[in-house]
C-alpha cells in the first residue's frame, strides 16, 4: 500500500482511525528524508486542515504511544480553538475543556510524570490558556478560584498550575496586542487584577511554607511575570521584598530568578509613596550581596571560569544595579549613611564592566552613559580647570564629588575596551572586482558611538584624568607591559574618540605626546607587520584631530606627504589605510590645501596636481578613485571660480587624456568600443568622474560639459552592443566579462548624471542644456532595447531628475512617460518578482512625478491616467516591502494632490474612489501586508474624512442609486464587500466596524487600533454568541469618539453650516 | 611642533625600511633632515656587489612560477623562508639579497634616490631617461600578456607579440617573457626599461650592460612588438641608455621625444635584483643641476615643487650665515648627528659638485675634472 493510499484511509472520517498507521506516518515525517518525508508531511497537513480533524484528537491522545503523534494532535486542537471555537456546539466546547483539564490534572499530579512529560504538558497548558481566552471569565467565572483551590491539594499539581498562571499572564498582558481585540484584552486584564489576591496568597503560601524546590522555583518564575502589572500594594505593603531577599537571594538554585524579580521591582516608577521600601530594597540586597560576592572579587575572572548559572547571575546583578541606580539613586544619595553601600554598588558595576561578555558590558555602558551625561549637564565644567579660572564658584558639585572616585575607574574601563569605530567589508562589485565597503550601523559601530559619548562626558568631567590614563597606557605599550596589536588599536580608538573634548591647548599638548610616543614605538618595534599596525594607528589618531591639523600647517603637510609615501608601500593594507586617511583629512581640512600658507609661494594643491602621476602610480583603481574624491574635496574649497576651474582642468587632465585617446580612436573605428580593455578603462574613468562630481558638487559642470556629448554617444554604442549581443546569444551573455564591463559604463554614466543633477544648483540651466541631449540618447535607447538590456538606473536617474528639477521638467514628463512607462509596465505586471530593480525604480519615478509635476499627470489622456492608477494599485499589492510602501506613499500623495483641483477631482472620485477602497481593504485584511498597516490606515482615514466632510459632491453611487448620500452609499458598499469577503463574521460585527471607521477618522491612533481589532476578528469564526466580542462596549467607545469629534468641530466656529447646527443649539 | 613633524617625516617612520626610498622626498631636498643609522650608499653598493657574486638562486624556477602564476616550483623556497623569518632585521639593509616574493607583488628592481654621486659615476654607470608613465611588471605567457603594479595588482590584460603573449603567433605555447616596463596609458605605449626573461631564458643574473644589449637585440629581432597591429595593440619601445657623461646626458635630455619623468642610473655590474637597491638610483630632472651639475632646460626646472625652492633659499641663508659665524657646515645642514663618515660623504659630494660646476663654466670636459679629482685611472 502506498503512502497516498494510506493517506486516503486516514482522511476517511467514516472509518475508525488507524492509530498505528498515523504513528507510522508521523514517524516517517520526522525520520525519513526526500520524497517519502514530503508525502508524509502532505498527508499530515491535509489531515490537520480537515474541519473535523479535531474530533479525532481524544482518540489519538488516548491510544497513541508516540509522543510526536500526540503533539501533532494537540496542534490540531490548538488550531480549532483559535479559529473555530465560537462555532463549535457548546457541549463540544465543554467536552474539550473538561477533557483538557482532566488530562492536565492527570499528567501533573505525579511529580515523576510531570518531569518526564514536560514538553507535552507545556503544550497542554498552552491549549488550556487558549480556551481560557474564550471562556474566562464569562463561561468559567470560577477559574481562578478553581485553580488556586486545586493547587493546595498536591505540590506537583500546584507547580504546574503556577506555570498555567504564568502563561495566562503572558498571554493577557504581554502578547495581547494583535491577538485579541482591545476591548477583550482590557476586560481580561481587569478581571485578572481584581482576582489577583487569591493568586498572590497562593504564591505567598508556597514561598513561606514549601520545601519543594521545583515548586518554589516555578512560583518565583510566575511571580516574576506578575510583577510588571500587579497593583503596587502587593509589592510594597507586604513582606514580599524581604522574603525574596532573605529567603531566596542567597540560595543558588533561586538566586537568578529572585534577582530578576528584584530588578522588576527596582524598575517600578512611583512618586515618593514607597521611598522607604525602595531604600530597604537597596540596603537589604546590598548587604546580602556582599556576603554572597565579596566586593573585592575579580568578577572578570570569576565570570570566565563560572558556570552558566553563575554567569547569568552576574548579568542579572548588572541589570538590577543599573535599573535601581538609574531610577532611585537620588534616594540613596540623600542619605549620607548609605554612601558606603552606594560605593559598593558602583564598585560591583565597575568590576562587572570588565567582564569580557559584550552583552553584559552594554548593560553597564547604558548606565555609565546616563550617569556621566547627567553629571555633566548638571554643571558643564571640568573638575580641574586651569588654576587661573579656578575659583570658588566652580567648586566641584556635591554629586560629582560623590561619584568622582568611581568615574576614574570607569574612564579606565572605557579606554581599555573601546570598540572598533569603523568596519570594512570586502565584497565583489559588479565588475567582479574585490573591493572594500564601509559598513554603517553595525553592532560594533553602535557600541563605539555609545562608548565614545560616555568617554567624552567623562573627559569633560575631568580631562586631566583621561589624559593621564591614556598616557599611562601608552607608556605601557612602549615599555612592553601591555603591548599587543589589539591593545594598541583599542587605545588609539579611545584616543581618537575624544577629539574636541579638551581645550585646544590641552589637546595640542596631549597629541604631541601621543604622536611622539607612537613614533618612538614604531621605531622601536621590528617587523613590517608591527610597523604597519603602528603606522595605521598613528594615522588614525592624526585623522581624528582635524582641529589640530588645521592649526599646524607644517605638520599637516608632513602627514599628507607621509601618506603619499605610504601609497607606494606594498605591505598589505597600507595603501588602503593611506587613501582612507587622506580622504578623511581632505574632508575636514580641505581649505588648508587651496590657501597659500605662511612661508610658501603657492597652495599645496598645486604640488599635489604636479605630482599626481607619481603619487597614484602604485595604487589600484578603487584607491585611485578615493584619491580623486579627496583631491576633489580640496578643490571644492576654492571659492574663486576661475581659479577653481583651472584646478579642475589640471585635476582631470590624466583621465581626460585617456578618455580623449579612446574617443579619438572610436571616431575612426567604432569597433574600438568593443575592445575589453578600452571598455574597462572607460568604466574606470567614469568612476573617477563620479567621485570627482561627488566631491566638487555643482562646479563639476565644467568637466561634465567637456565629456557630456561623447559620454552619451558612448552610452548609445554600449547599449546597442549589449542589445545585439543579447539578440544573438540570449540573455546569458550578460554574465560575460565584456558585457558586464559595458553595462558598467552605462550604469556609471547614469550614476554620474543623476549624481550631478542631484547636486546641481541652477535648475533652469540643467533643464535647458543637459536634459534634452540626455533624454534623446537614453530614453529612446531604453524603449527600443530588449528588456534584459534596459538599465533600471534609467528610471532612477529620471526620478532623481524630477525630484531635483521639479516643475522645470514638467514639460518633459510626457516624453519620459512615452518612453519608459508602458515598456516597463509590461516587464513588471506579469508577477510580483521579476526585474525587482526596475520595479522599485519605476515606482520611485512615479512618486517623483506625482510629488513634483502633478500638473503633468492631470494633463495626460484618461487611458494613460488609468494605467498610472492601475500601476499604483499594483504597487501596493506587492509583498516586496519597499515597492508596497512606495505605492501607498504615491496613493496618499495623489489623493491629497487631486483634492486641490476640484473639477478633475470629482471625476476622479467617481471613477476610482470605490475601486481604491476595495483594493485597500484587500491589502489591509491580507496578513502578508501587515507591515504597511500604518500607511494603509492613514490613507483610509484620509479617504473617510474626505467623504464625510462632503468634499465629494458627485454621487458616487450614480444617478439612480437609492442611498441618501455618499456616506451611506459607501457604508452599504463596504458592508456588502466585507460580508462577501468574510462570511464567517456576523453583520453587527461588520456594522460596528464600519461605523468606527468614520468615528475614528480624525484620531489616527484609534483608527489604526480599530483596524487591528478587526484583523483579529476576521481570524476567528464568530458564531452566534456575540458576548465576548464586547460589541456593546465597542459601540459605546465609538459613540464617545463620535461625540468628541463633534465637540471638537463645534469649538471651531463655522465648521458646521447653520442648518446642521440648529437643533443642537436649541437643545443647549 | 617642528620636531614632531620632523620625526613624522623621518625615515624611521616607515613600514618597509628602504634607505633613500623614492616614495619619500629626496633626503637632500626634504623639508626635514633626518638622522639615520643606515650605512652610506657607496658602502652598501660595495657590499651588494660582493654578495651578488656569492649568491645562488634558482631563477629558472622563479620565472617558471611567474609565467604560470603558480608558485609550485619548490626551488629554495622553504630554506629561504625560514632564513627570512629568522633575522628579518638583518636583511633590512641588505635588500638586494632579498628573494623574490611568491606572488606578483614586489618583483621589480627599484631605485633609491641618488644621494651621493659615486666616485666611479662616469665609468661604471649608464643612464636611462624615463618618460612619465606607470612602472609595471609585464609577464607574457600562455597566450596572454599581463601588467602588474608594484603591489601585484593586475591592471591590464591584453595580447602582444612578445614570446608567449599571444595565441596566434608561431611561438611555442611554452614560451614566456618577463619585462620591466613603464606604461603610458595616454598613448598606449609600454616603454621597456629592463629585461628579466625572454622566451623562457632568465637573465636576472646578468649584468646591466648585457641585459640592456640583450633587450635591444631581442626587440630588434621582433619588430612587430614595436608597432600597433592586430596581435599587438600596444607598442613596446625599449628605452635607450647613455653613458654617464655630461655631454651624453645633456644631449639625451634635449632630444627626448617624451615628457621626462626622471633619470635612472644603473650600475653596470648589478644583476637584476628584487626591490630597492643603491645600484640603481633616480633623480627628478630639476635635481640634476644641483646633484650632478648638468644644466637642464627651464621648462623642466618649472616642475620643481615649492619645498625644493625653499631648500635653495635655505641653503643660501646657511651659506650667508656661515661667512659670519664660521660654524662647521655640517651643523648648519642638520647633519650634526650623522656618523662622521657620512658627513664626509656629503662634503665630498658637494666638492665634487662644485668641481663639476666650475668645469661646466669653463671650456674643459667636466668629466675629466671629476676623474682627476677622484684619482681614478682613466678607463
Amino acid at each position: 500500500m502506498t503512502l497516498a493510499d494510506q493517506a486516503a484511509k486516514l482522511l476517511d472520517f467514516n472509518q475508525k482511525l488507524d492509530i498505528t498507521l498515523l504513528d507510522e506516518i508521523v514517524t516517517c515525517m520526522y525520520t525519513d528524508v526526500g520524497a517519502q518525508q514530503r508525502t508524509a508531511q502532505e498527508v499530515l497537513t491535509t489531515l490537520k486542515e480537515h474541519p473535523d480533524a479535531w474530533t479525532r484528537v481524544d482518540t489519538i491522545l488516548e491510544f497513541s504511544s508516540n509522543q510526536q503523534t500526540k503533539y501533532y494532535a494537540l496542534q490540531i486542537l490548538e488550531t480549532v480553538i483559535k479559529t473555530r471555537w465560537k462555532v463549535l456546539p457548546r457541549p463540544q466546547c465543554e467536552g474539550i475543556k473538561k477533557y483538557i483539564v482532566g488530562l492536565i490534572i492527570k499528567t501533573s499530579s505525579d511529580a515523576a510524570v510531570l518531569e518526564k512529560e514536560k514538553v507535552y504538558l507545556a503544550k497542554l497548558n498552552m491549549i488550556l490558556v487558549q480556551i481560557l481566552k474564550y471562556e474566562w471569565p464569562r463561561n468559567w467565572p470560577s477559574f481562578i478560584g478553581d485553580i488556586v483551590g486545586a493547587s493546595k491539594t498536591n505540590e506537583s499539581l500546584c507547580q504546574n498550575n503556577m506555570a498555567i498562571l504564568k502563561l495566562l499572564s503572558e498571554e493577557v498582558f504581554d502578547f495581547s496586542s494583535g491577538q485579541m481585540t482591545q476591548a477583550k484584552a482590557k476586560h481580561l486584564k481587569d478581571t485578572m487584577c481584581s482576582e489577583f489576591s487569591q493568586i498572590f496568597h497562593l504564591c505567598q503560601f508556597v514561598m513561606d511554607n514549601s520545601q519543594n524546590a521545583p515548586l518554589v522555583g516555578s512560583t518565583l518564575e510566575t511571580l516574576l511575570r506578575f510583577l510588571n502589572w500587579i497593583p503596587l500594594g502587593y509589592i510594597f505593603e507586604t513582606k514580599l521584598i524581604s522574603t525574596l531577599i532573605y529567603k531566596f537571594l542567597n540560595v543558588p538554585l533561586f538566586r537568578n530568578v529572585t534577582m530578576k524579580c528584584l530588578t522588576e521591582i527596582a524598575g517600578v516608577q512611583v512618586s515618593q509613596l514607597y521611598d522607604e521600601q525602595f531604600i530597604q530594597l537597596f540596603t537589604l540586597t546590598m548587604n546580602q550581596l556582599k556576603q554572597m560576592l565579596p566586593v573585592e572579587t575579580n568578577v572578570r575572572e570569576a565570570y570566565q571560569s563560572g558556570t552558566d548559572d553563575e554567569q547569568n547571575f552576574i548579568q542579572n546583578l548588572s541589570l538590577f544595579l543599573c535599573t535601581y541606580l538609574r531610577e532611585h539613586a537620588q534616594l540613596v544619595e540623600k542619605k549620607l549613611d548609605l554612601h558606603p553601600l552606594l560605593m559598593d554598588a558602583l564598585q560591583y558595576l565597575c568590576l562587572i564592566s570588565e567582564v569580557e561578555e559584550v552583552e553584559i558590558f552594554k548593560i553597564c555602558l547604558e548606565y555609565w552613559n546616563s550617569l556621566t551625561s547627567e553629571l555633566y549637564r548638571e554643571s558643564p565644567y571640568s573638575t580641574n580647570n586651569s588654576p587661573l579660572i579656578l575659583n570658588n564658584q566652580h567648586e566641584m558639585p556635591a554629586r560629582r564629588q560623590l561619584y568622582n572616585p568611581v568615574l576614574s575607574k570607569v574612564r579606565r574601563v572605557m579606554i581599555s575596551r573601546m570598540a572598533k569605530p569603523e568596519e570594512v567589508l570586502v565584497v565583489e562589485n559588479d565588475q567582479g572586482e574585490v573591493v572594500r565597503e564601509f559598513m554603517k550601523d553595525t553592532d560594533s559601530i553602535n557600541l563605539y558611538k555609545n562608548m565614545r559619548e560616555t568617554l567624552v562626558y567623562l573627559t569633560h568631567l575631568d580631562y586631566s584624568d583621561t589624559e593621564n590614563i591614556m598616557t599611562e597606557k601608552l607608556h605601557n605599550q612602549v615599555n612592553g607591559t601591555e603591548w599587543s596589536w589589539k591593545n594598541l588599536n583599542t587605545l588609539c580608538w579611545a584616543i581618537g574618540s575624544i577629539s574636541g573634548a579638551m581645550h585646544e591647548d590641552d589637546e595640542k599638548r596631549f597629541l604631541v605626546t601621543v604622536i611622539r610616543d607612537l613614533l618612538g614605538l614604531c621605531e622601536q618595534k621590528r617587523g613590517k607587520d608591527n610597523k604597519a599596525i603602528i603606522a595605521s594607528n598613528i594615522m588614525y589618531v592624526v585623522g581624528q584631530y582635524p582641529r589640530f591639523l588645521k592649526a599646524h600647517w607644517r605638520f599637516l603637510k608632513t602627514v599628507v606627504n607621509k601618506l603619499f609615501e605610504f601609497m607606494h608601500e606594498t605591505h598589505d593594507g597600507v595603501q588602503d589605510m593611506a587613501c582612507d586617511t587622506f580622504i578623511k583629512i581632505a574632508q575636514k581640512c580641505r581649505r588648508q590645501f587651496v590657501q597659500i600658507q605662511v612661508g610658501e609661494v603657492m597652495p599645496f594643491i598645486e604640488d599635489i596636481l604636479n605630482g599626481i602621476n607619481t603619487i597614484i602610480c602604485d595604487l589600484q583603481p578603487q584607491q585611485v578613485h578615493t584619491f580623486y574624491e579627496a583631491v576633489g574635496l580640496m578643490i571644492s574649497a576654492q571659492t574663486e571660480q576661475a581659479a577653481r576651474e583651472h584646478l579642475i582642468e589640471r585635476y582631470m587632465l590624466l583621465p581626460n587624456q585617456v578618455w580623449d585617446g579612446i574617443i579619438n580612436q572610436a571616431t575612426q573605428n567604432v569597433e574600438v568600443l568593443k575592445d575589453a580593455d578600452a571598455v574597462k578603462r572607460l568604466g574606470n574613468i567614469l568612476k573617477t568622474n563620479v567621485r570627482a562630481c561627488k566631491a566638487l558638487q555643482h562646479p563639476y559642470v565644467v568637466q561634465l560639459g567637456r565629456i557630456y556629448l561623447d559620454m552619451l554617444n558612448v552610452y548609445k554604442v554600449m547599449s546597442e552592443n549589449i542589445s545585439s549581443a543579447i539578440a544573438t546569444n540570449g540573455e546569458s551573455v550578460t554574465k560575460q566579462p565584456l558585457i558586464r564591463s559595458m553595462r558598467t559604463v552605462k550604469k556609471e554614466t547614469l550614476k554620474l548624471i543623476s549624481g550631478w543633477v542631484s547636486r546641481s544648483a541652477d535648475h533652469q540651466m540643467v533643464a535647458e542644456n543637459f536634459i534634452p541631449p540626455l533624454l534623446d540618447a537614453v530614453l529612446l535607447d531604453y524603449q527600443r532595447n530588449v528588456p534584459a538590456a534596459r538599465e533600471p538606473e534609467v528610471l532612477s536617474t529620471m526620478a532623481t531628475i524630477v525630484d531635483r528639477l521639479e516643475n522645470h521638467i514638467t514639460k518633459d514628463i510626457p516624453q519620459i512617460f512615452d518612453a519608459v512607462f508602458e515598456c516597463t509596465l509590461t516587464m513588471i505586471n506579469k508577477d510580483f518578482e521579476e526585474y525587482p530593480e526596475h520595479r522599485t525604480n519605476f515606482f520611485l519615478l512615479l512618486k517623483a512625478v506625482n510629488s513634483h509635476c502633478f500638473q503633468a499627470l492631470l494633463n495626460i489622456p484618461a487611458a494613460q491616467f488609468k494605467l498610472v492608477l492601475d500601476s499604483i494599485i499594483w504597487a501596493f499589492k506587492h509583498t516586496m516591502r519597499n515597492v508596497a510602501d512606495t505605492g501607498l506613499d504615491i496613493l496618499y500623495f495623489l489623493l491629497q494632490n487631486i483634492a486641490k483641483h476640484d473639477a478633475p477631482a470629482q471625476s476622479f472620485y467617481q471613477t476610482y474612489f470605490t475601486e481604491i477602497l476595495q483594493h485597500l481593504f484587500s491589502v489591509v485584511t491580507d496578513s502578508s501586508h501587515t507591515a504597511g498597516l500604518t500607511t494603509q490606515a492613514q490613507i483610509l482615514a484620509y479617504m473617510f474624512s474626505t467623504l464625510e466632510s462632503g468634499k465629494i459632491t458627485i454621487a458616487l453611487g450614480g444617478e439612480g442609486n437609492s442611498a441618501a448620500n455618499n456616506v451611506q452609499y459607501i457604508q452599504q458598499f463596504l458592508l456588502n464587500l466585507l460580508k462577501t469577503a468574510f462570511p464567517h463574521l456576523n453583520e453587527p460585527q461588520i456594522e460596528i466596524f464600519i461605523k468606527g471607521l468614520f468615528s475614528f477618522d480624525r484620531d489616527f491612533a484609534a483608527f489604526k487600533e480599530h483596524l487591528r481589532d478587526f484583523l483579529v476578528q476576521i481570524r476567528e469564526f464568530a458564531g452566534e454568541d456575540l458576548g465576548d466580542l464586547f460589541l456593546e462596549e465597542r459601540e459605546n467607545a465609538i459613540q464617545q469618539a463620535q461625540e468628541e469629534k463633534r465637540k471638537l468641530q463645534l469649538s471651531v466656529p463655522g465648521i458646521f453650516g447653520p442648518h446642521e447646527l440648529q437643533e443642537d443649539m436649541q437643545d443647549d | 611642533m617642528d620636531e614632531l613633524a620632523a620625526a613624522l617625516a623621518g625615515s624611521n617612520f616607515t613600514v618597509t625600511n628602504e634607505p633613500n626610498t623614492t616614495a619619500a622626498e629626496h633626503p637632500r631636498f626634504a623639508q626635514y633632515k633626518c638622522k639615520s643609522s643606515t650605512p652610506s650608499q657607496d658602502k652598501r653598493r660595495q657590499r651588494i656587489l660582493e654578495s651578488q657574486k656569492k649568491r645562488r638562486f634558482d631563477f629558472q624556477g622563479h620565472v617558471r612560477n611567474l609565467a604560470d602564476g603558480e608558485w609550485t616550483v619548490p626551488g629554495q623556497w622553504e630554506q629561504v623562508k625560514s632564513k627570512e623569518d629568522g633575522n628579518e632585521e638583518d636583511m633590512d639593509f641588505e635588500v638586494a639579497l632579498r628573494k623574490p616574493s611568491r606572488s606578483y607583488k614586489n618583483q621589480l628592481m627599484l631605485s633609491e634616490w641618488l644621494v651621493e654621486v659615486p666616485e666611479d659615476f662616469t665609468t661604471e654607470w649608464v643612464t636611462v631617461l624615463c618618460p612619465v608613465a606607470r612602472r609595471c611588471l609585464v609577464v607574457a605567457s600562455r597566450g596572454k600578456t599581463k601588467a602588474y603594479t608594484k603591489s601585484g595588482y593586475c591592471f591590464h590584460t591584453f595580447i602582444s607579440s612578445l614570446p608567449g603573449g599571444n595565441r596566434a603567433n608561431d611561438n611555442k605555447y611554452t614560451d614566456f617573457t618577463v619585462l620591466d616596463c613603464l606604461y603610458n596609458e595616454t598613448d598606449g605605449i609600454y616603454f621597456v626599461l629592463d629585461i628579466m626573461c625572454w622566451k623562457g631564458h632568465p637573465v636576472y643574473e646578468s649584468e646591466t650592460e648585457f641585459r640592456f644589449y640583450w633587450l635591444q637585440s631581442k626587440i630588434d629581432e621582433t619588430p612587430e612588438v614595436q608597432s600597433v597591429n592586430r596581435n599587438n595593440p600596444y607598442k613596446f619601445i625599449p628605452l635607450p641608455n647613455f653613458p654617464c657623461s655630461q655631454e651624453d646626458i645633456s644631449i639625451a635630455i634635449a632630444t627626448a621625444n617624451f615628457e621626462i619623468d626622471g633619470l635612472l642610473f644603473y650600475h653596470k655590474r648589478t644583476h637584476y635584483t628584487i626591490g630597492a637597491t643603491p645600484l640603481v638610483v633616480w633623480l627628478k630632472p630639476y635635481m640634476v643641476p644641483e646633484i650632478i651639475g648638468i644644466q637642464i632646460p627651464e621648462h623642466l626646472m618649472d616642475k620643481r615643487p615649492q619645498t625644493y625652492e625653499n631648500y635653495q633659499k635655505h641653503l643660501k641663508e646657511v651659506q650667508d650665515t656661515k661667512q659670519f659665524t664660521k660654524n662647521p657646515p655640517s651643523m648648519r645642514l642638520n647633519y650634526s648627528e650623522e656618523k662622521s663618515d657620512q658627513v664626509g660623504k656629503v662634503i665630498l659630494s658637494k666638492k665634487q659638485k662644485k668641481a663639476i660646476r666650475k668645469s661646466a663654466q669653463g671650456e674643459g670636459n667636466s668629466m675629466e675634472v671629476v676623474v682627476e679629482q677622484n684619482d681614478t685611472p682613466n678607463g
